[in-house]
């Protein structure tokens, strides 16, 4: 973990409301999952705003960012050649347990930010890769591109249909879940999304692995804003025990969605 | 020539007066990977009480302009826990270690500071009479001079530690709390504790945390608490070590020269990790650049 002064290498819209921001940190080293903190210049927000990491090459990362308030408007202003304050790689992300020969791999939206990493894992350790994408409407559907080169076996689903199956990801998920013996399923995306994963997880005794997202305020485990209910009734914390969890160890009763 | 930071709060000596706030800092075992925590003036521990308690359900949090409303609820895991999981990793940093404290009765107040008695490591007690998020206690001591005085004389009695009380700005005249500590044997005080506010979404028609209310720090307090700083600081004759949306160096040195001995250092410290360091290393070139051979040189001009 480290706090760094870092540079804006780029920033490219990705449809109507995300963009992906390269910011010099000087670090590649990360686990997928693990997410930063990254500081919004002006002055007109106070917390930095964490951001799952989706790649870094040659000490420059790269997060995806949606355009959902005061904040991430504000870092959608930024230029290259700016700088920010970037502090990680932060949390536990996924873990790859050795034995598993499929994996699963759902995404809901921009949820697909860690989740490209871990695939590019799996795809270098020559394990077989299924991935399921949904979104509301083409234009949201993010790496569409990466994906495509890497040659994975991607299955996307639209609520509106423009692309893909027409309906919700894990639907289509659902009905073709009789293959996944064997497998882990590695999810993020919203909540109510993680919540079916969870369910279909325990009715397949499929273990499911589900990055969790929460506003936080320090990133690092002491502030105690973004805790997360777990199973046993304890709180942990998504930016220190997470944002990663076994999806059975989460109270999902406790969660809104 | 290096200013002197050294500062003497009673017994309590630091070696500069930037200590980092209850609640923003964990049990400082987080931040050691960031940095070296010995160089702070203290490190102040999350709240501990008796037992262990998970806190307030989410959302906790939410950001305002210029600040930030919490409600954790002085989520803690307990005096006996903190002794034995939380005190080894202090200590073995060097860190100088004032551990805050609360209970929801003056005997419970008392209980921890008897487990705490004698600790190795633990240079100060931090009395917490003024968090706005729990039901009982908390507040409830803070609020009124006599409850105030009665709960710091219970745990002077059993406790050998450096006594500081923390004040809560929710009063009348903070002035005559200050006063009612410091005859029941406080050494010094700390404010201000958060300022009770709250948040509501438009859209949902809903308070934003699910506490409802929570307590408001960062630099929207600063002008408040800097001002209770300087009346404590004026009227009672206790050691004052002030709080209050200190971000960097300029605010702390605001708060000494309103007459405080130290400062804290909070949310600044979720915002930047090394906000205290960077602060630290502010005031001893405020002071090279003044010509001030010593912290506790700097007054106010009138």
């Amino acid at each position: 973990m480290k706090d760094v002064h870092a540079t804006v290498a780029y920033k490219e819209f990705a449809g109507e409301k995300y963009f992906r921001l390269g910011l010099k940190v000087g670090w590649d080293e990360f686990h997928p999952g693990q997410f930063v903190m990254v500081q919004v210049p002006g002055g007109e927000v106070l917390l930095r705003r964490p951001f799952g990491i989706v790649k870094t090459e040659g000490g420059v990362l790269e997060v995806c960012v949606k355009i959902v308030g005061k904040g991430t408007r504000a870092l959608s202003q930024i230029s290259p050649g700016q700088s920010a304050q970037v502090l990680g790689p932060l949390g536990r992300g996924f873990t790859i347990p050795k034995d598993a020969k499929t994996a699963v791999l759902i995404a809901g939206g921009y949820g697909i930010a860690p989740l490209l990493p871990l695939a590019h894992k799996f795809k270098d350790e020559n394990k077989k890769i299924v991935f399921y994408y949904g979104a509301k409407k083409s234009p949201d559907l993010l790496y569409i591109n990466e994906f495509k080169t890497m040659g994975i076996d991607l299955r996307i689903a639209t609520e509106d249909g423009s692309a893909g199956e027409k309906g919700l990801v894990t639907e289509r998920a659902a009905r073709e879940a009789d293959k996944f013996e064997g497998a882990t399923i590695f999810a993020c995306g919203p909540e109510g999304l993680l919540k079916e994963i969870a369910k279909m997880s325990s009715q397949l005794k499929v273990p499911a692995q589900v990055s969790l997202e929460r506003y936080m305020a320090c990133g690092v485990g002491v502030c105690l804003g973004c805790v997360v209910k777990s199973r046993d009734g304890s709180y942990v914390r998504a930016c220190r025990e997470g944002p990663v969890f076994n999806a059975e160890d989460v109270e999902w009763n406790a969660e809104k969605t | 020539m290096q200013p002197n930071l050294k500062v003497n709060i009673g017994k309590l000596e630091l070696k500069n007066p930037v200590m980092v706030a209850s609640g923003t800092f964990g049990y400082g075992e987080e931040f050691l990977e960031l940095y070296d925590i010995s160089k702070l003036g203290a490190v102040v521990t999350k709240g501990i009480s008796l037992k262990p308690r998970e806190g307030n359900p989410m959302p906790r949090m939410v950001e305002t302009p210029s600040g930030l409303i919490n409600a954790i609820g002085l989520a803690n895991v307990g005096v006996e826990a903190f002794l034995k999981e939380k005190m080894p990793a202090l200590r073995k940093a060097q860190a100088t270690v004032i551990v805050n404290i609360f209970g929801e009765s003056i005997e419970e107040y008392v209980a921890v500071a008897l487990k705490l008695e004698g600790a190795t490591g633990v240079s100060a007690l931090e009395l917490n009479i003024s968090c706005p998020n729990v039901s009982a206690g908390g507040a409830c001591f803070g609020t009124d001079a006599k409850s105030a005085e009665a709960v710091t004389q219970a745990v002077r009695r059993v406790s050998s530690f450096p006594l500081i009380v923390k004040l809560s700005p929710q009063v009348t005249s903070i002035v005559d709390i200050a006063k009612a500590v410091k005859a029941a044997g406080a050494d010094a005080v700390s404010l201000i504790n958060t300022i009770p506010a709250m948040a509501i979404d438009v859209k949902t028609r809903r308070p934003v945390l699910a506490n409802v209310t929570g307590g408001l720090s960062g630099p929207a307090i600063k002008p408040i608490a800097l001002k209770m700083v300087y009346d404590v600081s004026r009227s009672a004759d206790i050691p004052v070590i002030g709080m209050g949306g200190i971000m960097n160096a300029a605010d702390a040195i605001e708060f000494i020269l309103a007459g405080a001995f130290a400062v804290q250092v909070g949310t600044a410290n979720f915002i930047k990790p090394a906000a205290a360091l960077d602060i630290i290393s502010g005031i001893r070139s405020y002071l090279i650049d003044e010509k001030v051979d010593s912290i506790s040189r700097v007054k106010l001009f009138f």
